[in-house]
């Protein structure tokens, strides 16, 4: 059975999104932070420091309270919970969550050294003896230490480099180690923090943090999702070859109406043997059809060669959708798709949904690489759209032109005044990026979805 | 630098400028000093207070160092090691105040007391539960007379100590 | 231990009566030190520690007993393992003591004063016909004390880290105490307030609040700092009165 594309209507595009959303967020966030170091003001006595000793204790005292904040903000921004998708968006998301891993590794380790030694300075004896007074004093100190030393491993991994040394898959679920430090440093948080050991506002208001933490995460995580899916009951109906390793994967399922924007991505769980252990994000590379979703996928591993082999009626589990790669989120009556390799599937989809008027370019080394042509060139009819294809390696003076500001002006003259939707391998797009600076384009005009959810 | 190093500078440079921030807003006036030194003009020692009845207040005192009841407000420099030696207490919950005090003793009377400001309720002190019995009331630690049969007091071992024991209670007139 | 002792027996009893029962007394207080003392080699304590199997006596059954209920009355805090090896020192000299004076009391004897180690327990009246007065070592002037306890049935234990060398260890943080320089506990059993006042001084400042909570005993607390606090219930005398002659 095939599924043919039906001629429909023309789709408007959606209403804008409200661009606020990250200041709203960010601004929750500074607040709840201001009152976790409230709850140190309020409980430390003015002209209370007095010596350094007692100076450095407090200093680890204000650096635990941020450090324990950060954390549990880390886990909220995860927690994939619908609020902090739609104010934030995915790929903010990401972007927030790696620089703030970094800075609460900052923090855990600067709260322990000053806490060292403080209470070294205070009790007139050598570091070393200081850690053994300080382990066999508090019992949740050493659940502190562990949990401190998997999140300096995690922050290791984290690192560019090592984190392209590893399979994905494995890297992702070392990472879930991160549970553990949030589990670890539960106990020490409310059995030694000064501000948190004893009924006060301090305790009450972590109390309440720590709820409105899990709870997030178990809605985000578990609820949300066991719903979404009992609603729309994924299942792959037909596997469409578009190309030498390229695939299209039609899922079939209920209620799809609007179940997602052109542009945003799934994370799919394929259960079928060998492919169910684990979730990789795709995007829709067509519009969301009442019947079905459709994704577009190139085998680059060995999970995504495997799709290629999939068999109809496998049942689908789905995360989503996330991201904010949508046309709601344009800022411009006009916009400019760039797509390189498979980055053509949500670049595909959203050239349905995006004003009329849009360019492409799709960069692609060979022809053969090229897919989804005869969709994309009749979508540019429709749409009065035009296709402007970039063939040949890296090294070939029409693709190092694209990567240029002067060579996207000649293609694209008025690129400055145009959203700039891109996706692509990560070089690429950096590169198109410092490009578009060059060509004038503004920073918030320019729209990017990264494969590294 | 990459862009994701610079980030991590900032955020390091920010962290450290608002700690600074912070601790100094509550800091004591005058510079922060070790714990064992201390800067000061001498004076006379009391060892004696007036007798009070009430507990003292759980008020902590605002002002730097200086704690209502107690004999010594400003520091002295340390007595000889030999004779003399520092004791600076551990804080601890106590509902007197929030108060650790540095003491300096020579020749066995207390000839400095410096009260240092900590906040109370540490988390490192034990937590024992809730009082119920009445406080211990403060009095004067004065010398008394000498009018008693026998005396109660942590080890003797040392031969100045029996010595003057024996001579005390010669004094009392046991012998 | 190493500490003078000193019995005093006032009850008009036949003095040959009266030296049979110092003899008695002292008897019990070196047989303790044998038994007890961790500077003597061939102790049952120090037997212990070496891990020789040694036959634990009914005497080293019972004091560890009641060590192992203070450490659960003092949270803790009174540790025999503290320093890493057995010492119930901290109980057993004021436990001796009221042993020594159980006896006496069950001999007849019922009006004596027993000091051994600097813990009290008097009963009865002195030779003054008045009851015991038993003064509290002055923490930081040496020659002189700075309390007087009247009773006719007291227990007086103090623990103090005022002596050169001599510290009370501080169980969880395994360093010397700080905080409290002297404690005296007085109450019915002299082993018992030996234990609380340790635990008491191994606690610092916080033991000054403890020690309101504990039931049946009444204290005397003198901080690093020179401050004096009693309990209500102390029985102490009031006023001064000249040294006599």
């Amino acid at each position: 059975m095939t599924w043919t594309e039906q001629r429909r209507e023309l789709r408007r595009p959606p209403e804008k999104h409200g661009r606020g959303g990250p200041v709203l967020f960010a601004a929750l966030g500074w607040v709840g932070l201001a009152l976790a170091l409230l709850a140190w003001w309020t409980d430390t006595p003015a002209g209370s420091i007095t010596n350094h000793g007692e100076l450095f204790v407090q200093g680890g005292r204000i650096t635990g309270l941020i450090a324990g904040y950060v954390l549990l903000f880390q886990v909220l921004l995860r927690s994939r919970v619908e609020f902090v998708e739609r104010l934030v968006g995915a790929e903010r998301i990401t972007r927030w969550h790696r620089d703030l891993g970094g800075i609460l590794l900052l923090t855990v380790l600067t709260h322990a050294a000053l806490i060292l030694v403080g209470y070294t300075v205070l009790d007139r004896t050598n570091p070393v003896a200081e850690v053994g007074i300080l382990l066999s004093e508090y019992e949740d100190l050493t659940s502190a230490v562990v949990a401190t030393a998997i999140l300096v491993a995690v922050g290791l991994l984290a690192v560019r480099a090592v984190r392209a040394a590893l399979p994905y898959e494995l890297w992702r679920l070392l990472h879930a180690a991160s549970y553990l430090v949030l589990l670890l440093s539960y106990g020490h948080q409310f059995a030694n923090g000064q501000q948190l050991f004893r009924p006060s506002f301090g305790r009450y208001y972590w109390l309440l943090l720590y709820l409105g933490v899990v709870g997030c995460l178990i809605w985000g995580r578990v609820v949300a999702p066991v719903l979404m899916n009992r609603r729309h009951e994924f299942r792959v109906a037909q596997v469409v070859r578009e190309g030498p390793d390229t695939v299209s994967l039609y899922l079939t399922g209920r209620d799809l109406h609007g179940a997602a924007q052109a542009g945003q991505f799934y994370r799919w769980r394929f259960l079928a043997p060998g492919l169910w252990w684990q979730s990789h994000p795709f995007s829709l590379s067509a519009a969301a059809h009442p019947q079905w979703l459709r994704l577009t996928v190139k085998a680059v591993g060995g999970h995504t060669a495997r799709l290629r082999r999939l068999t109809p009626g496998v049942r689908v589990w789905a995360q989503g959708p996330m991201g904010s790669f949508t046309a709601s989120h344009r800022t411009r009556p006009r916009a400019l798709l760039v797509a390189a390799g498979i980055g053509i599937a949500p670049i595909r989809a959203l050239l349905e949904e995006l004003p009329l008027k849009t360019v492409v370019i799709y960069r692609a080394r060979t022809f053969d690489d090229v897919v989804l042509r005869e969709e994309l060139d009749r979508l540019a009819e429709e749409r009065n759209a035009s296709i402007w294809y970039v063939i040949g390696s890296r090294d070939e003076p029409a693709s190092r032109a694209l990567l240029t500001g002067r060579g996207l002006l000649q293609l694209v003259p008025d690129v400055a005044q145009r959203d700039v939707y891109m996706c692509g391998p990560r070089g690429f797009v950096d590169a198109l990026r410092a490009a578009l600076r060059q060509a004038g384009v503004r920073r918030r005009q320019v729209h990017d979805t990264l494969f590294e959810f | 630098m990459s862009p994701d190093l610079r980030r991590l500078v900032l955020a390091a440079a920010g962290l450290f400028a608002g700690l600074t921030l912070l601790l100094s807003l509550k800091s004591a006036p005058g510079a922060i000093r070790a714990p064992e030194q201390a800067r000061a003009q001498p004076r006379t020692p009391t060892p004696e207070k007036p007798p009070t009845t009430q507990p003292p207040t759980a008020e902590p005192p605002t002002a730097a160092p200086g704690m209502t009841a107690a004999p010594g407000v400003t520091p002295t420099p340390l007595a000889s090691p030999v004779s003399g030696f520092t004791y600076t207490g551990d804080s601890a919950y106590t509902e007197f105040g929030y108060v650790t005090v540095q003491i300096t003793v020579a020749n066995g009377r207390i000839i400095d007391v410096v009260a240092v400001e900590l906040p109370g309720d540490e988390a490192r002190s034990v937590t024992l539960s809730a009082r119920v019995g009445p406080i211990l009331r403060e009095r004067a630690l004065a010398a008394q007379g000498a009018d008693f049969d026998t005396v109660s007091g942590a080890t003797w071992t040392s031969e100045a100590y029996q010595q003057s024991l024996r001579s005390a209670l010669a004094k009392a007139g046991r012998t | 231990m190493g500490t003078d002792a000193s019995v005093e027996i006032v009850d008009p009893l036949p003095p040959a009566r009266v030296a049979e029962l110092m003899d008695e007394a002292f008897a019990l207080l070196h047989a303790v030190d044998a038994r007890f003392s961790t500077y003597r080699g061939d102790s049952e304590v120090s037997q212990l520690n070496a891990g020789r199997q040694v036959e634990v006596s009914p005497d080293m059954r019972e004091v560890l007993s009641r060590c192992a209920a203070l450490w659960n009355r003092t949270g803790g805090y009174f540790d025999v393992y503290a320093t890493g090896r057995l010492d119930p020192s901290g109980f057993v000299k004021g436990w001796a003591v009221q042993v020594v004076s159980d006896r006496l009391l069950a001999a007849g004897a019922a009006n004596h004063c027993v000091n051994a180690g600097g813990d009290v327990r008097v009963r009865g009246r002195s030779g003054r016909g008045e009851p015991w007065r038993v003064a509290v070592r002055h923490p930081f002037e040496m020659d002189q004390v700075c309390c007087v306890l009247a009773g006719t049935d007291l227990a007086v234990a103090t623990s103090g880290v005022y002596e050169r060398g001599h510290h009370v260890l501080d169980p969880y943080r395994g360093g010397p105490a700080v905080g409290l320089r002297s404690v005296t506990v007085v109450g019915p059993d002299l082993g018992e307030a030996d234990g609380l006042a340790t635990a008491a001084v191994a606690m610092g400042r916080a033991g000054l609040d403890w020690l309101s909570t504990v039931e049946g005993y009444a204290s005397a607390v003198v901080t690093d700092d020179g401050r004096l606090f009693c309990s209500d219930d102390l029985p102490l005398v009031e006023g001064d009165r000249t040294a006599g002659g």
